[in-house]
């Protein structure tokens, strides 16, 4: 080999100019952009370099404080779900369907940890919120879990309820996966958008959701090659527990394409964000996102400005992202 | 061949199963206020400002649209909750017995006090808060010129002092026969019956079918001509020397990362909308909008939006292609081929492409459902009324039947989609029917 592959320069400036356009338009509010219903809809042109929207608002401002919401999104429901998807996926095929063994006892806490769940929803909650008792609430949850955990302690006692039993978590994991991934994700949003308000939380969480099950397959693929190697037997064979030798010796190892997949992920929600702001879905007159300023778009279809600009910022971001995700990879795969 | 069919169609079956369940809990989840505000919008469609004709009005359409009965066949909830409130009492009065037997924990008496109120003035009685606390029940009925009187003063006490407030902690689970909304809902399903829109009181399946019409009219054509052109470009693309495959890889590359929706923007910038030529139309009208006129006159206004679906697509499946095409250079079978002595030419057509397209199945199972849900970017830009738009003018209408069938559409064919691309590749792969016998 001649040279180590390295990262490119361009991806890693683009990136870092618009993390810091995120921190900037965070701390300083002079970079918010203004209605002015006398300058609505002006071509690019003399103090406003690259024109204004229909409610007067300048674009290359709003560019800069959309970015705010389109990147803080999509990093946190891609930092979200890939977490899920790394946390399945690694668990589901480390101890596949036969290595997770639990007493008969746990799967009957369990059991009656569901039943405190359902109480506490169907009963507890409205009962309190309806009377405001919250410490009431609070100490009978309390009291309930305490409960189930002597429960479970007590429960030591009995022989009968020592017996262990398999948990076939692979394939509960891989049936969720398929399951999750039936609907498109856009439609499964826009449908949602109907029972919950579409705002920048909730997109997080509805977005890591759906986004969880691609992390979780790539690196269950991972950790199937990782649980075959000689050194995890030799890890078991010197005596380390199973958890030790998942976190300190199969996790670290199986972990090396996350980056990569991260950066892929981001880069999709990003686009994932400003199609449903483009919509309408979740756009309300006070949120700016580079999506919503092309939904301005669709209201006068002669103000190509509005469309042009923020659609070479997301170009832009996404070819940065993938061009920093085959680095990242290249740089993983020399080392192996 | 048979028994392979059964037992993938019978794979499918659990997922199928959850999504109905998880579409239901969609329905009930939410149904205390959101659905609320639609009957809001509904009652007020009649015209009228009267609180007391609004309220009769909300209460008839409950019953119309189902749902004023119990959601599930058992319910659990507080003990002190009474089992069924009269179904001619308003909302407000309702959410107030509710808070008032939580407080009291002796839901007969609150339910005699109700009454009595009622029976004095049914529209005087709206309570103002609902959240009302003990102490103002008292002062909220001595206020009340109407209210006020000894007998109902007498109750208030009475009730104050039997109150036996650790009742409402108790859970107590009821059982609510047949006629309950899952059995309603579920049995209409399974005789294909999805209800009415809410919005028109169309049936939804007339609703649906007509805008699945109007998006396989552009999806359709647009899928055929991306499968045919990836074939022709893998193939064009293989005559090319190394220093131009790998110019037309990057440009390949490139344009892949483009989102749908920029090519849709920049189509419309370009040629329609008139900023620099406008040589399509901007929207398609729903008067052209059938079959029929598609293929006889006005087949120009599709030719945008087919186009943006196609060079959106194409270079995703020409990329998956194409590398599989590569990968086969060196692969046993071909080896084979070149040991028997046949020419480069026959062995690129006849054996490499052929292997080559096997990924393409996957991608047009992928696609097939693309067929039926539309580009909603499309559809929104061009204002086709397909089904992406459906969703979207639904989902804005908080048409909850529509939404449903929709998605159940979307389900079944994403089915399908799987059971077709298991087929093809039993079909063309002859190592997987092999295996199998």
């Amino acid at each position: 080999m001649s040279n180590k592959p390295t990262c490119r320069w361009w991806p890693l400036a683009v990136l870092g100019a618009i993390l810091a356009v995120v921190v900037l338009t965070w701390f300083f509010d002079g970079l918010k952009p203004e209605l002015r219903l006398d300058m609505r809809s002006l071509p690019p042109g003399q103090g406003h370099w690259l024109g204004t929207d229909t409610l007067g608002r300048d674009v290359w401002l709003s560019i800069l404080a959309g970015s705010q919401r389109s990147i803080l999104v999509s990093i946190g429901a891609a930092l979200i779900g890939g977490s899920i998807g790394v946390g399945f996926g690694s668990v589901a095929a480390f101890f596949g369907n036969d290595r997770l063994r639990f007493a008969l006892r746990t799967y009957l806490a369990a059991l009656l940890l569901l039943v405190v769940l359902v109480y506490s929803v169907a009963v507890l909650w409205p009962t309190v919120s309806s009377t405001g008792h919250m410490w009431v609430g609070i100490s009978i949850l309390l009291a309930l879990i305490v409960f189930v955990a002597i429960c479970w302690l007590l429960l030591r006692r009995f022989n009968l309820l020592w017996s262990r039993i398999t948990f076939p978590l692979d394939t509960i994991t891989q049936r969720f996966i398929e399951v999750t991934s039936v609907i498109p994700r856009l439609y499964l949003i826009v449908a949602f958008a109907m029972v919950v308000p579409i705002n920048m939380f909730t997109l997080i969480v509805l977005f890591a959701v759906t986004s969880w099950d691609v992390m979780a397959r790539m690196v269950r693929a991972e950790m199937l090659k990782v649980r075959e190697m000689t050194y995890i037997e030799s890890a078991r064979v010197i005596g380390l527990s199973e958890s030790k030798v998942f976190f300190r010796h199969a996790l670290p190892n199986a972990i090396g394409p996350v980056a990569t997949q991260v950066c892929f992920t981001i880069s999709g929600l990003l686009i994932a964000e400003a199609t449903l702001s483009f919509i309408g879905v979740g756009v309300s007159p006070e949120t700016v996102s580079w999506g919503s300023i092309i939904h301005g778009y669709l209201e006068n279809l002669q103000a190509w400005w509005l469309a042009v600009f923020p659609g070479i910022c997301i170009y832009l971001t996404v070819i940065s992202l993938h061009a920093l995700g085959n680095d990242l990879d290249r740089m993983y795969h020399s080392k192996h | 061949m048979l028994r392979y069919l059964i037992v993938r169609l019978l794979s499918a079956f659990p997922a199928l199963l959850l999504g109905l369940i998880g579409l239901f809990v969609f329905r009930v989840l939410p149904s205390q206020s959101v659905w609320e505000e639609r009957i809001d919008l509904l009652a007020l469609e009649g015209g009228s400002y009267n609180t007391l004709r609004i309220q009769q009005e909300k209460i008839r359409i409950r019953k119309e649209l189902g749902l004023d009965l119990p959601v599930f066949y058992l319910s659990l909830r507080s003990a002190a909750l009474p089992a069924a409130l009269p179904p001619d009492m308003p909302d407000v009065q309702k959410e107030w017995v509710r808070s008032i037997c939580l407080l009291t924990g002796r839901p007969e008496r609150v339910l005699q006090l109700a009454a009595a109120l009622q029976a004095k003035n049914f529209s005087a009685w709206v309570p103002d808060n609902t959240k009302l606390q003990w102490q103002s029940v008292r002062t909220w009925v001595l206020g009340n010129e109407v209210a006020a009187s000894s007998e109902i003063l007498s109750q208030v006490d009475e009730l104050e002092a039997s109150s036996q407030q650790w009742r409402a902690y108790v859970p107590a689970l009821y059982w609510n026969g047949s006629d309950n909304q899952f059995h309603l809902w579920f049995s209409q399903l399974l005789h294909g019956d999805l209800g009415v829109s809410w919005k028109n009181r169309e049936r939804v399946f007339d609703v649906i079918s007509r805008a699945l019409s109007n998006t396989i009219v552009f999806t359709v054509p647009a899928i055929i001509l991306i499968f045919l052109s990836a074939y022709w470009l893998v193939i064009g693309m293989s005559h090319l020397g190394p220093r131009i495959k790998a110019l037309a890889d990057q440009v390949i590359y490139f344009f892949d990362l483009v989102p749908l929706f920029g090519w849709a923007l920049l189509a419309m910038i370009l040629f329609a909308s008139g900023t620099v030529f406008s040589w399509f139309p901007s929207h398609i009208s729903a008067s052209s909008l059938n079959s029929f006129s598609f293929w006889s006159r006005s087949f120009w206004p599709y030719v945008l939006p087919v186009a943006i679906l196609w060079i959106s697509t194409l270079p995703y499946i020409t990329k998956h292609i194409d590398n599989a095409f590569q990968k086969s250079a060196d692969l046993p079978f071909v080896f084979m081929a070149r040991a028997r002595g046949l020419s480069e030419h026959v062995i690129k057509k006849r054996y490499r492409l052929r292997y080559s397209l096997l990924p393409a199945i996957t991608l047009f199972g992928e696609y097939l459902l693309a067929v039926v849900s539309g580009a909603l970017v499309v559809e929104v830009l061009f204002s086709i009324q397909g089904v992406g738009m459906l969703l979207t003018q639904s989902v804005g209408a908080q048409d909850y039947p529509v939404v449903t069938g929709i998605i159940l559409l979307l389900i079944l064919v994403r089915m399908l989609s799987y059971l077709i691309t298991d087929l093809l590749y039993y079909w063309f792969d002859p190592r997987i029917r092999l295996s199998n016998q």
